[in-house]
């Protein structure tokens, strides 16, 4: 991971800005069922209770519609935890 | 890009039939409550017609294409073209159009031919009637566009049996010099064949005892070789990237904005798909028409579908513009823009 997560980190410095806490809160809002501050960064959502194949989808269309970015189907199923999605989102493939 | 004009053709009516037989997707207990909640209220489809043993695409198209032919009171010895697009053929050969012509009485000096096409057909179905039609001497053509896609489905895989419906439609069709031209905008991706497919049964993979065997692909997703199969977020990615500019560089082409359209009917994929188009193209709710909670995804018959049971009464009382956007398996989509002016539309026929 280290070797992809690197230049990565390089280029959030100059891409647009998001939000680490905007983008959290737009990520928590597709759930129901979830307490709050229950999702942070560094969670690995797939282990929520209440992720399911199609949250897949949701997030997709969140980050469409907030950030103008349409993710990549396979960058979203090797994502383990919500800040891989939020890097995928900033340097879009 | 494929980006061209057809004059000379118009429009003269369009009816639909569904299955009478329908099914709640509150009922599929496949999945868990939870995840069924989630499912109705994202895919925004409540129930589906789902055909029978007996019921076969061109069950469903005929019975719209008589219905049709009896309100317009056309002759069928004047019917010159048949096409009919679909996946779900009623036998691998020969072509079902042809089956249709004699079943339907239409004359021998008809021509016929079967268009393999799913989520883009209706769209890609007027561009070649329309162009058979606009230059080539024939009159009257009749477009049968459906599937029963529900039959190469497994009840066992979450992402495709409780979204997919089935239905048929017919589209009557003639030559007509004073009509507007209709104005397409088609394109292509091979390279996402596998996103939808039904893998085995085709002449690559020939079906064997071996292609029966139900596999889990994912927790919820089990299905036979022979058997379609979805890649769900695939498609959907496909689905944002690719509707958008398609439908605005047709505007582009024909120098059109927006507001000049009163409806823009997309394919019936999902509710949370249609709704980010919808949204992407700042559409207003109101110009962009639904069936997917009464019918879900009828695959190649969801636009003609959404035309007859939610603007029936409009197409027939008033001149409309439209633009009609399909999206999907090939990967195959485009748009059309094109201008009816009270059209027959009979009411939506359930067949038993």
């Amino acid at each position: 991971m280290d070797s992809t997560t690197k230049p990565q980190r390089k280029l959030v410095e100059t891409m647009a800005h998001i939000d680490e806490q905007s983008f959290l809160q737009n990520f928590t809002e597709l759930f129901e069922e979830v307490k709050e501050g229950e999702i942070q960064m560094a969670t690995p959502f797939r282990q929520l209770g209440e992720w399911s194949s199609m949250h897949a989808l949701m997030v997709i269309a969140m980050i469409d519609q907030e950030y103008h970015v349409t993710l990549d189907a396979n960058i979203l199923r090797q994502a383990q935890t919500v800040h891989d999605i939020y890097l995928a989102t900033l340097q879009p493939s | 890009m494929a980006k061209f004009s057809l004059g000379n053709v118009r429009i003269a009516g369009i009816s639909a039939c569904v299955p009478r037989h329908s099914v709640s997707n509150w009922d599929y207990d496949w999945i868990s409550e939870r995840e069924r909640k989630l499912l109705v209220r994202t895919t925004g489809i409540q129930n589906r017609r789902v055909a029978q043993a007996h019921q076969c695409v061109s069950d469903l198209c005929v019975a719209a294409a008589e219905r049709l032919l009896t309100e317009l009171a056309w002759d069928k010895s004047e019917i010159e073209v048949l096409i009919l697009v679909s996946q779900t053929p009623d036998h691998l050969m020969p072509a079902t159009s042809i089956m249709v012509q004699d079943r339907m009485g239409l004359p021998k000096s008809c021509m016929a031919l079967d268009i393999n096409l799913g989520c883009s057909a209706y769209v890609y179905g007027l561009s070649v009637i329309s162009g058979l039609l606009g230059n080539s001497g024939l009159k009257k053509g009749l477009l049968l566009v459906g599937d029963v896609i529900t039959k190469t489905l497994s009840l066992q895989d979450k992402s495709t049996s409780p979204i997919f419906a089935d239905a048929g439609s017919a589209t009557a069709l003639e030559f007509a010099p004073d009509a507007p031209p209709i104005h397409f905008n088609l394109q292509s991706n091979g390279a996402g064949a596998e996103a939808i497919m039904v893998k085995e049964g085709g002449m690559r993979n020939p079906i064997t005892y071996k292609s029966l065997e139900v596999i889990e692909h994912a927790p919820g997703i089990c299905r036979a070789g022979n058997q379609m199969g979805m890649d769900g977020l695939q498609v959907f990615n496909f689905a944002l990237r690719e509707v958008k500019p398609n439908v605005e560089a047709l505007l582009a082409y024909i120098q059109k904005e927006k507001t000049d359209f009163d409806y823009f009917v997309f394919h019936q994929a999902n509710l949370l798909l249609n709704e980010s188009i919808r949204r992407k193209l700042k559409l207003p709710k109101e110009k962009v028409p639904y069936a997917l909670a009464e019918f879900g995804n009828t695959s190649a018959a969801t636009i003609p579908l959404v035309m007859v049971s939610r603007l029936g009464e409009v197409l027939q009382s008033r001149p409309l513009s439209l633009i009609l956007s399909g999206f999907g398996v090939g990967l195959s989509w485009g748009s059309v823009a094109l201008s009816v002016d009270k059209i027959i539309c009979p009411p939506l026929i359930e067949l038993e």
